[in-house]
């Protein structure tokens, strides 16, 4: 469940940021994701944040620690997407 | 200076100059009295026109000549469009009457012209018509004479700059002063168009004040440059032409000519229009030790400074550095490079006579100065000003990149809209390319993106980077924008697809020079090893840039004879050709190298024209059965194992 969760995340990054360096399938699930990692900035955080609102009906408070540390990786994203929906 | 030198205003004001050598007709010698007898000829026949604005366009250089002073001599307004094509004339329509040239095509759409070869047929210019017609004696009265020549500002809206004889005749006297000591009478062959100021100035009005021959026309091929060259060595061998030339000419000179004409020949070689990559001076030094005058001026200014960067070495250490122009004045005005000399007028625009550029400037102790980028190219990308000229010269401070154009694209995120995101498209140096080539697209990249992390914040850096052979740049030497967005927008994004490297697209053949990728996603596996490039790929690159270039919507019905003749391999460039006339249901598609023809083939398009849609598809339908026999051997659409199979029996 969590690994194809993490699958899903991999694609709505690429496809939503147009990544082009990069396929789903070559994003580890620890690979930072912000700055020297996979190189996205503070808009594709937004972005991201939207998208994930979009697909999975989930709210994210930005300004929260716990938004930062799920934001690091993909495999943080899909703990914190399951953990949401789940309280949901 | 030249013993000959005059006024532009005197040039007519008696006959002492009737001997010298006007100009050069390819071979054939003219005189300074035939060309002046011309010039009578024409001021006739503008003298009885009741039109006073004249829009001046031609392509025979000494037609151009003599209709320009023809013009002034009969009181008339000239203006010079920056070339011949019916768009942009009809933009500028509101500020002539009529048009003079040489250019047929211009006859029949409805402008009041005057077609100067009926009335200055060239074979009698050769003929010594001094006593033909006889102009008034007097000099021109300078201040009276207007002449307003165009520029188009890096938006790509034109603006017009008004100029009178009195701002040609005094930069004229500065650049003989500059250089008229080291050249000799030797002919001034151009490769850039005399319609724009700098080809007029260096190429037509400076050559007539200074009594040194003019070629008939421009010149744009590099092989044609050489041949006139060699032509004209002069009698002892030591004739010292005079080049006048861009950035755009000057780094196309294929590999394989000889530049020894360039070198034995002339006296100097001018170029000017955009700075000349240091790549390039590079290059002509150590192929031909030739050395490039580089002259920096704007349509506003007229010419402002000129160098000759340091040759043979790459580095630059202080010596891209520019020396004024006699007669000119630069100061820093909020760090912009304001100037202030006799060739512009005094009521345009101007801080207390001086002109403020568009260049970000930094100004030595001598006078001297450096441009450190185009000040006006101040974007916002989400709200953070972004000048890509920084970004392009910290990227070219880099050993592996030659030159660089930093770009804003949209970039589209589906429901999210659009994004604005940074671009570039970087052409490698000669070691950017051996490491680009040995290691992959990604370790090049990394060590570029680690130094613009250094300075740029993130939401600043590229997204997107495209590899190119050269920066795609206009006749004049300018970087055309559109053609550089293409570049960058088109998608890599599978990576299934080529880099291009350059772009030719005439009407109905397109050529493009592509590079496949190094790490091209069907690789792997094809084959373990031995890495090739499967050729069904190479068939489907055809058909995506036809729809590029040609149509949008194409879809293949068929392909037909299609032929894999030798591999392609990772890395490796080639040049894809296709042929099409509009209209025809097929394309035919050619990949080329050096040595010979990869693979070629022609694909059949499906019919898409909803309205003859039956009628097109019952053709097509006796088309197939009437080439029943040759359809045996077509390859069907797409089932890719069977290329792929087809490559390994190869």
């Amino acid at each position: 469940m969590s690994e194809q969760l993490e699958q899903e995340i991999k694609e709505l990054i690429v496809s939503t940021l147009a990544l082009e360096e990069v396929t789903p399938a070559e994003i580890e699930s620890e690979q930072i994701l912000f700055g020297e990692g996979l190189g996205l900035d503070s808009v594709d955080a937004l972005e991201l944040g939207v998208a994930l609102n979009k697909k999975y009906g989930i709210t994210i408070d930005a300004e929260s620690e716990e938004t930062r540390q799920s934001f690091a990786c993909v495999s943080n994203l899909a703990k914190f997407v399951s953990e949401k929906r789940a309280s949901a | 200076m030249s013993d000959s030198f005059c006024s532009l205003a005197d040039l007519f004001a008696d006959s002492s100059r009737d001997s010298l050598c006007f100009g050069y007709a390819d071979t054939t010698r003219l005189s300074f009295g035939s060309f002046r007898a011309g010039v009578a000829r024409l001021a006739r026949v503008f003298r009885q026109r009741p039109e006073h604005s004249w829009c001046l366009v031609a392509q025979d250089t000494h037609l151009f000549a003599q209709c320009f002073f023809a013009l002034l001599y009969s009181g008339k307004k000239i203006l010079l469009p920056p070339n011949a094509k019916r768009g942009m004339l009809e933009e500028l329509s509101g500020n002539f009457e009529a048009i003079a040239t040489d250019e047929q095509h211009l006859l029949e759409q409805g402008f009041a012209t005057v077609f100067l070869p009926e009335y200055v047929s060239l074979p009698s210019l050769s003929v010594d018509g001094s006593s033909d017609l006889i102009l008034p004696g007097e000099p021109l009265s300078s201040a009276d004479c207007e002449v307003i020549v165009f520029t188009s500002g890096s938006t790509g809206d034109i603006k017009a700059v008004h100029k009178t004889l009195v701002h040609f005749d005094a930069e004229v006297a500065a650049l003989e002063l500059q250089w008229g000591a080291c050249l000799s009478d030797g002919l001034v062959l151009s490769t850039v168009c005399h319609q724009h100021i700098y080809g007029l100035l260096f190429a037509v009005l400076w050559p007539l004040a200074a009594g040194r021959p003019i070629f008939n026309r421009a010149v744009y091929y590099p092989e044609a440059v050489a041949s006139i060259l060699s032509r004209h060595r002069g009698e002892k061998g030591q004739a010292k032409n005079i080049l006048v030339s861009s950035p755009a000419h000057l780094s196309r000179i294929p590999e394989y000519l000889d530049l020894a004409p360039y070198r034995e020949s002339c006296a100097r070689i001018f170029s000017s229009g955009g700075p000349c990559a240091r790549e390039t001076v590079a290059d002509l030094w150590k192929r031909g030790a030739l050395e490039v005058t580089e002259v920096f001026g704007s349509t506003e200014t007229g010419g402002v400074a000129a160098r000759v960067q340091e040759n043979g070495r790459v580095s630059s250490n202080g010596k891209d550095y520019w020396a004024p122009l006699p007669g000119v004045e630069v100061s820093s005005k909020d760090g912009l490079l304001a100037v202030c000399s006799p060739f512009f007028s005094e009521d345009s625009e101007l801080e207390n006579s001086c002109f403020v550029m568009g260049d970000s400037v930094e100004l030595s102790d001598d006078g001297r100065f450096r441009v450190l980028g185009r000040a006006d190219r101040i974007v916002k990308v989400e709200e953070r000003r972004f000048s890509p000229a920084e970004m392009e010269s910290l990227l070219c401070s880099h050993p592996h990149v030659a030159e660089a154009s930093v770009q804003i694209l949209e970039s589209e995120r589906g429901s999210l809209g659009v994004r604005d995101i940074v671009a570039v498209l970087l052409v490698p140096s000669k070691e950017g390319w051996d490491v680009y080539s040995r290691t992959s697209r990604q370790s090049f990249l990394a060590e570029l993106k680690t130094l613009l992390a250094g300075r740029f914040e993130g939401v600043l850096l590229p997204k997107r980077w495209r590899i190119a052979h050269a920066i795609p740049l206009s006749p004049q030497g300018k970087r055309v924008a559109a053609e550089i967005r293409v570049l960058c927008a088109a998608p890599i994004a599978s990576r299934c697809e080529p880099e291009t490297l350059s772009i030719d697209f005439r009407r109905a053949e397109l050529r493009l020079e592509i590079r496949a990728p190094a790490d091209l996603r069907v690789l792997s596996g094809h084959f373990p090893g031995f890495p090739v490039v499967p050729g069904y790929l190479l068939v489907e690159w055809s058909l995506d840039s036809f729809r590029r270039f040609f149509q949008h919507e194409a879809e293949a019905q068929r392909f037909e004879s299609v032929k894999f003749r030798r591999m392609l391999l990772p890395n490796e460039r080639c040049v894809l050709e296709l042929r099409y006339s509009r209209g025809a249901t097929r394309f035919e598609f050619t990949y080329r190298d050096g040595d010979g023809v990869l693979c070629s083939g022609r694909v059949v398009l499906r019919p898409v024209s909803s309205d003859n849609r039956e009628e097109s598809e019952i053709r097509e339908e006796e088309d197939v059965r009437a080439e029943g026999e040759e359809r045996k051997e077509e390859v069907p659409v797409l089932p890719k194992e069977y290329h792929s199979e087809e490559r390994a029996r190869e």
